[in-house]
């Protein structure tokens, strides 16, 4: 398979799930397919060097990028799914919202440790590689995560126990 | 909070979310892409060259 080739396979059968994550971590769909392109671009810029793990190399890419662009942005805007905004008042939709909005309350990096942990499903030493930080970093920043997540949204506590 | 719970929430919540882009069109398939055809062109691109051409030769002296 030419590299070209490979390329097109990864995007195609991993883009979806970044998409998913990116949103997930910046809280924004733009900026999250606007890191995810840049990520690929660079991706395919440095595919004979990391073709090996490529969806490693996107996810370290995916975070920095998102980082550092909230960084000078500062806010966290959750979408809201159109489908949602108007009729759905399940309890259970009631608890996804509550969810999405405890998550923007929480710090990039926590927000990271937590796609990655519970969304992408890597072990603490995976996660610690992506991110660059040790694992001790890792779990660290899950406790502080799910203490504000526990802070900011009750209604969680209730149903998470 | 347990883990699988979490989990859980993380998937339902995503499935909400899109997956494929909602810009006009994906022009950053084209600059992906473009990479590789760079590449192929390039003989030297491993030794850092962007081409892999001859420089191009200079024009030929005008009639003195």
């Amino acid at each position: 398979m030419r590299d070209s080739e490979a390329f097109e396979a990864f995007v195609a059968a991993w883009r979806p799930r970044l998409l998913r994550a990116a949103i997930l971590i910046s809280g924004d769909r733009h900026l999250a397919e606007d890191v995810l392109q840049e990520a690929l671009i660079k991706l395919a810029r440095r595919w004979s060097k990391v073709h090996t793990d490529p969806v490693n190399y996107v996810r370290t890419t995916l975070y920095r990028d998102v980082a550092s662009r909230r960084r000078r942005r500062r806010e966290f805007v959750y979408e809201e799914p159109p489908e949602q905004q108007d009729q759905d008042t399940s309890g259970e939709s009631d608890l996804k919202l509550v969810f999405a909005r405890a998550l923007a309350r929480l710090p990039v990096k926590q927000r990271a440790v937590l796609v990655l942990r519970f969304y992408e499903d890597l072990p603490v030493g995976e996660v610690a590689a992506i991110l660059r930080v040790s694992p001790g970093t890792v779990k660290s920043q899950t406790h502080a995560a799910l203490k504000r997540l526990r802070e900011v949204a009750p209604e969680l506590e209730e149903v998470l126990i | 909070m347990t883990d699988q719970r979490l989990r859980e929430l993380f998937g339902e919540l995503a499935e909400t979310l899109p997956e494929g882009s909602s810009s006009a069109g994906e022009l950053w398939h084209f600059h992906a892409l473009a990479v590789f055809s760079e590449l192929a062109l390039t003989p030297s691109a491993h030794d850092g060259m962007l081409y892999g051409f001859e420089p191009a030769a200079p024009f030929p002296a005008g009639p003195a």
